[in-house]
C-alpha cells in the first residue's frame, strides 16, 4: 500500500525564507510602492484584506511576485477588468441582453443550419426514399422562405444602425 | 478489416465535426443548398418517371454528389462551374432528358448560383447565318440540303437579284426538275393541313413535318428551341416532368424528319411534287376591317 502524501499549497512560501525576505507592494496603477510586513506579504487574501480600503479594486486585482532580488521580493498589483457590459438592472441595454439570453435558438441563419445539417447526414441522404426526399426537400424550402426573411430583416438592420446618427449612453456600462 | 473500418468511421465523424465548427457564411450556404435542392427536384422526377428502376439509375451519382457538398464548391472560382452542378446535368441528361453539351461540362455548370438548364436542341431550325453559309457553299450541299435553299428562296430569305443563279445552278446540280421558278404571291400563309393531305396524296406528308421543324412550329420543344430568342429552363419539377414527356416524342419525330430526308435524296419527283402541293396550300391574309 502507498503512503498518502502530502502537496504543499503551491502559492506558500518556504518558512526559511519568510525570516529572511523583505517585501515591496507595487502599484501598478500609480506607480506607487511601499514594503509591506512578511506576516502579511506571504498570503494573496491578507494583502487584499488589508488594503481594500486603500485600494478599492483590490480584491479583483491580480497580484504578481518577482523572484528575490537582493532579499527583496517585489509584489506588483495590476487592475483587471470586470466582465463588459450592461451590469445593473435599470441599463436600457438589459432587455435586449436579457432577451439575447433567454433565446433557445444560436442565432444561425437557416438556411446556414439546414446546409450543416444536411452536410451531416448527407452519406444517409444519398440512400433515402422518395418519401424522404420530400420531406428533406420541403425542408429545405422552409429554410430558403425563412432564411431570406432573416438575412433581409438583419440587412435591414445593419443599414439602419449605419444610417442612425450617434448618441451618448446613458448608463456607463460595468467593465468601462 | 474490421478496425480499418472502425477508424475510417471514426475519421469521418471527426471530419463532420470539425465541418460543423466552421459554418459557411450565408452566401455560401444559400448556394450549396440551392444546388441541393436541385438534385432533391431532380432525384423526385426520376422517381416519378422511373419508379421501378430509380435507385438503380441514381445511386451512384447521389453518393458522388453527397460525399462532400462543400469542397466542390469552395473549389470554384469567379464564373466557373461546380463538380456537383455537373454530375445533377448528367443525372438529368441520363434520365429525364437530354441537355446541352456545354451543360455537362464541369467548368460551366453551376445550379448553386443559376439553376436554369439548357435543353440539347435539335438543330433543324436555321439561323440566317447558317444560311447565308449554306448559299456560299451551294456545290457543297447534299441533294435534301438542297430542300433548306429551296424553302428559303420559297420563304424569301434569298435576295431577289440572286434567286435566278441560286435557283437554276440547284435545279441542275441537285435535279429538280424545276426549271421554271414559281411566282409566289405575297402577303400569304401556308395552311399546313391542307399541305399535309396535298402531300399525303404522294406519300411526302414527312415534308410538311420538315417545314415545321424548319420553322420551329413542331410542337415539341426539342426542335423548336431557339436559342438566340428562347430561356433556358428554369428547374422546377413540372418543367423536368414537361421536358421529359417531349424528350419521349423525339425518336418518332426523328423517325419522320429520317424518312423526309430519305425521301430528299431518293425521289427523283419529289421536288415537283412538293412544290405543287405547297403551293395550293398557300392563303392570303385578310385585311381585318376591310370590306
Amino acid at each position: 500500500m502507498e503512503e498518502p502524501t502530502t502537496t504543499p499549497p503551491a502559492a506558500a512560501t518556504p518558512a526559511i525564507l519568510v525570516a529572511t525576505l523583505a517585501y515591496m507592494l507595487n502599484v501598478q496603477e500609480t506607480g506607487q510602492t511601499f514594503p509591506l510586513p512578511a506576516s502579511i506579504a506571504t498570503d494573496d487574501n491578507l494583502i487584499k484584506r488589508s488594503l481594500a480600503s486603500v485600494i478599492p479594486y483590490i480584491d479583483t486585482a491580480k497580484l504578481e511576485r518577482s523572484e528575490p532580488k537582493d532579499g527583496v521580493v517585489t509584489i506588483t498589483v495590476t487592475k483587471t477588468h470586470a466582465p463588459k457590459g450592461a451590469g445593473f438592472t435599470g441599463s436600457s441595454f438589459s432587455p435586449v441582453i436579457d432577451s439575447l439570453i433567454a433565446s433557445e435558438a444560436d442565432g444561425t441563419n437557416a438556411v446556414i443550419r439546414t446546409f450543416l445539417d444536411v452536410e451531416q447526414m448527407s452519406k444517409e441522404i444519398a440512400s433515402y426514399q422518395p418519401h424522404q426526399i420530400l420531406e428533406l426537400k420541403k425542408q429545405i424550402e422552409a429554410a430558403f422562405k425563412s432564411g431570406e426573411k432573416q438575412d433581409n430583416a438583419f440587412k435591414a438592420i445593419v443599414s439602419a444602425l449605419i444610417e442612425s446618427s450617434p448618441q451618448a449612453a446613458r448608463v456607463v456600462p460595468v467593465g468601462f | 478489416m474490421e478496425l480499418a473500418t472502425q477508424r475510417q468511421d471514426l475519421l469521418e465523424k471527426a471530419r463532420l465535426a470539425l465541418l460543423r465548427l466552421n459554418p459557411p457564411s450565408y452566401g455560401f450556404a444559400d448556394a450549396a443548398l440551392t444546388e441541393v435542392h436541385v438534385a432533391l427536384q431532380v432525384i423526385s422526377v426520376i422517381t416519378k418517371v422511373h419508379p421501378k428502376k430509380y435507385k438503380k439509375q441514381i445511386t451512384k451519382v447521389l453518393q458522388e454528389f453527397f460525399k462532400d457538398i462543400r469542397t466542390p464548391r469552395m473549389r470554384q472560382t469567379d464564373n466557373q462551374g461546380c463538380y456537383n452542378s455537373a454530375l445533377i446535368a448528367r443525372l438529368i441528361n441520363d434520365n429525364l432528358f437530354h441537355v446541352d453539351e456545354f451543360w455537362l461540362d464541369e467548368e460551366c455548370m453551376d445550379f448553386g448560383t443559376d439553376n436554369v438548364v439548357q435543353i440539347e436542341w435539335m438543330g433543324y431550325r436555321i439561323s440566317w447565318d447558317e444560311y447565308d453559309e449554306m448559299l456560299s457553299r451551294l456545290d457543297e450541299l447534299s441533294r435534301a440540303g438542297s430542300f433548306t435553299i429551296m424553302m428559303g428562296i420559297l420563304w424569301g430569305n434569298v435576295a431577289p437579284e440572286s434567286i435566278k443563279e441560286v435557283w437554276n445552278f440547284c435545279n441542275e446540280t441537285y435535279r429538280w426538275n424545276l426549271p421554271e421558278i414559281p411566282e409566289i404571291q405575297n402577303n400569304c400563309y401556308i395552311d399546313i393541313s391542307r399541305l399535309k393531305r396535298g402531300l399525303r396524296k404522294h406519300g411526302l406528308q414527312s415534308l410538311a413535318s420538315l417545314i415545321e421543324a424548319f420553322d420551329g412550329s413542331t410542337g415539341n420543344a426539342f426542335y423548336d428551341f431557339d436559342p438566340e430568342t428562347w430561356m433556358p429552363i428554369t428547374i422546377s419539377e413540372n418543367d423536368l416532368v414537361v421536358a421529359h414527356e417531349a424528350w419521349l416524342e423525339v425518336p418518332k419525330i426523328r423517325k419522320i424528319l429520317d424518312e423526309a430526308y430519305d425521301i430528299l435524296e431518293t425521289r427523283s419527283d419529289v421536288f415537283p411534287l412538293f412544290l405543287e402541293a405547297y403551293i395550293k396550300s398557300l392563303r392570303s391574309r385578310e385585311r381585318k376591317g376591310k370590306g
